[in-house]
């Protein structure tokens, strides 16, 4: 013990170890009355590290060329020790980690975390869950399976829909006239280093620009406003052992139904793993109906959704800028919303109403993105599209004219 | 919160027998079941002597299936493994490509990952989904997979079959009658003249042991996982409930 106290002194010396513990751990102070809705960014974080660890391990043994990666993968899952123990944590681990963050935004929705002071917090979490969306994406390709084929197929003949550069812009990002070994291979660089990297420096400054500001509350009460006479907040508690013991819980807690997936359900029904991927990619041959996966499936309906043009565009690319602007708009909400509180706890009952309408609509999108595109599925899609941004739009409106209840001073 | 985390997984529970319950009621489905290793052995023996032909198994290696089959190497050797084959080996057919082209028109799909592709269940059905047609290639047809390149390979044993319609007026515009008809569900498959070497019942066993060997090889680590999956399982629950009660200690003196 005296050793370990003399290397970490040596350490302290030539730079601050003990300062930065206490300012991040043992004097960070929470507020105390943090629910169950707040584990969800711990275990986004630990399904992240999750991704890196077992994507390591994956490339060890993946062969990014377009005759061998579907073999490679089988390989991995048969010949590979543990390798099938690997590939389904790093695909159950994808959609968990959707889900995870759906859950996080909504609890950011609920109690107006985006809101001042942290806007710089929300600005760089959407920012984050944009380049997850890229990153899960480019992942997808490289087992080159009939739907991943077709799915970035699909995807990157987004480009080719802009007037103009369109087709120039899009044997750019493909690298030829078709989603090729070539696409496959820039694809499989950007997602074991370019996005990876990027990721990590997001989630350095999301989590640093919260540490800066503190943590939000049900309540959306200000802590820092009633402190003892040595500064400390009378509601909050020290962040090390009080919500690092919670977290290891959630993880606990979290890790036993992931166990469950990964270890008894690992393809989910065909929703983590669709059976159209295991027929390896064939240019050749179109499969009838090309789907998203699930947890892009509510902006693909949006997509889907526009089956008009206005102003003489191409009906795809305005579905395209419709798309675009649905994952947009959620970065402008800490400037819609005018409410003088911030916890749905206190807002008025417009707030609560477009914030059910706004989920409803969200869920069911990603419900017709998985269906076979119908007369049904389309009307649904565009009234859900409506629903989606009526929630942002009219916000500066309904958040500004509603009766809100008073919030207590204390939590 | 403790109460409500217990119901999240008394129901979870709760609802996974339950749904298991239901799907053992279906009687016409295939219900694979790869911890029967009799039957896997016996779908691996089945499938050497009748699909390796054309079919491969490329995915798959005969030391890997010998071994979890626990077949002993030495029998596994002498009577399962072909001649040009060793036994670190994949598993791959004797017809190259361009015979395939030339012989059927369509190389034979791969089988590892079939049961996976389609089902167990399709497998099972479709290899009793023969009968004669005239019109085709090779003389026969399937219910299941119409106009299907495939010849019946196992008809000596099965006996030959034949579609048996209420109406058969010709579809208008339609070159594959029989098979149309039987997709408009108003044909049935009854025996045909000659005569199987095995009772119905002997064959759909004989199809159920193929269908279920190619499910297990379809996902070979199943057993595997299931059983580290329980002890991992047990181990994060222990480890769950001891970081519950240390966060409950720590927590103590908050109000």
């Amino acid at each position: 013990m005296i050793l370990l106290a003399r290397v970490l002194d040596w350490f302290d010396e030539r730079f601050p170890v003990k300062a930065l513990y206490a300012k991040h751990f043992t004097e960070y102070y929470v507020p105390k009355n943090l629910n169950f809705m707040y584990v969800f960014g711990v275990l986004a974080l630990f399904l992240l590290a999750n991704q890196l660890l077992t994507g390591i391990w994956l490339a060890m043994n993946y062969v990014p060329a377009p005759d061998k990666a579907f073999a490679s993968v089988q390989d991995i899952m048969r010949d590979v020790r543990f390798g099938w123990l690997i590939r389904y944590l790093h695909t159950t681990g994808a959609s968990a980690l959707f889900i995870v963050l759906y859950v996080h935004v909504l609890r950011s929705l609920l109690y107006g975390s985006y809101q001042r002071p942290r806007e710089l917090v929300w600005l760089f979490g959407m920012t984050l869950y944009f380049i997850i969306m890229i990153e899960a994406f480019l992942g997808y390709l490289l087992p080159w399976g009939q739907m991943s084929y077709w799915g970035a197929q699909v995807i990157t003949s987004i480009f080719g829909s802009i007037p103009i550069i369109g087709s120039g812009l899009q044997e750019w990002v493909r690298g030829d006239y078709f989603v090729s070994g070539v696409t496959l291979n820039r694809f499989y660089a950007l997602h074991v280093i370019a996005f990876p990297l990027l990721l990590l420096l997001l989630v350095f400054l999301h989590l640093s620009t919260l540490r800066h500001v503190g943590s939000n509350n049900p309540k959306g009460i200000d802590i820092k406003k009633y402190c003892d006479e040595r500064g400390v907040p009378l509601d909050g508690v020290p962040f090390h052992p009080y919500f690092v013991s919670k977290d290891v819980v959630a993880i606990a807690v979290f890790l036993f139904f992931f166990c469950v997936v990964v270890f008894f359900f690992p393809t989910m029904g065909g929703y983590f793993l669709e059976k159209t991927n295991l027929d390896p990619a064939n240019h050749l041959q179109t499969p009838e109906h090309i789907s998203a996966l699930w947890y892009f499936s509510p902006f693909y309906a949006i997509l889907r959704a526009v089956t008009f043009s206005i102003f003489g565009l191409d009906t795809k690319f305005v579905g395209v800028l419709v798309m675009f602007l649905a994952v947009f708009m959620p970065f402008t909400l800490p400037w819609l919303d005018r409410s003088l509180v911030k916890s749905i706890r206190y807002k008025g009952r417009l707030s609560k109403l477009f914030l059910v309408l706004f989920c409803f609509g969200f869920v069911l999108l990603g419900v017709v993105g998985t269906l076979p595109v119908s007369f049904l599925t389309t009307v649904v899609a565009q009234i859900c599209t409506v629903l989606y941004f009526a929630y942002f739009l009219l916000m500066p409106w309904y958040t500004r004219y509603e009766t809100t209840k008073i919030v207590p001073e204390r939590v | 919160m403790k109460s409500a985390w217990l119901k999240i997984i008394v129901f979870s529970l709760l609802f996974w027998s339950a749904s298991r319950a239901l799907s053992a009621d279906n009687i016409d489905k295939m219900k694979p079941d790869v911890s029967n290793l009799v039957s896997l052995q016996r779908g691996f023996a089945l499938y050497s002597n009748y699909c390796s032909g054309c079919h491969q198994l490329s995915y798959a290696r005969y030391s890997r299936v010998a071994g979890d089959l626990t077949i002993p190497k030495s029998l596994f050797e002498e009577n399962l493994l072909p001649k040009y084959a060793r036994i670190n080996d994949q598993i791959i057919s004797t017809m190259t490509k361009s015979d395939a082209k030339a012989w059927f028109g369509v190389i034979p799909p791969d089988l590892s990952l079939e049961a996976s592709r389609r089902s167990p269940d399709w497998i099972y059905r479709y290899l009793q989904g023969f009968y004669q047609d005239e019109s085709r290639p090779f003389g026969v047809n399937n219910t299941l997979s119409p106009n299907s390149m495939m010849p019946n390979i196992l008809a000596h044993l099965q006996g030959e079959r034949q579609l048996k319609c209420d109406d058969m007026t010709e579809l208008p515009g339609d070159k594959y009658s029989k098979s149309s008809l039987w997709s408009a569900s108003k044909c049935d498959i009854v025996a045909g003249i000659k005569k199987g070497q095995l009772t119905d019942q002997e064959f759909r066993q004989v199809t159920y042991d193929i269908a279920n060997f190619l499910t297990y090889t379809s996902d070979p680590s199943r057993s595997d996982r299931e059983s580290l999956g329980l002890k991992v399982l047990l181990f994060v629950g222990l480890f769950m409930f001891s970081a519950y009660f240390l966060k409950k200690e720590y927590w103590r003196d908050i109000t």
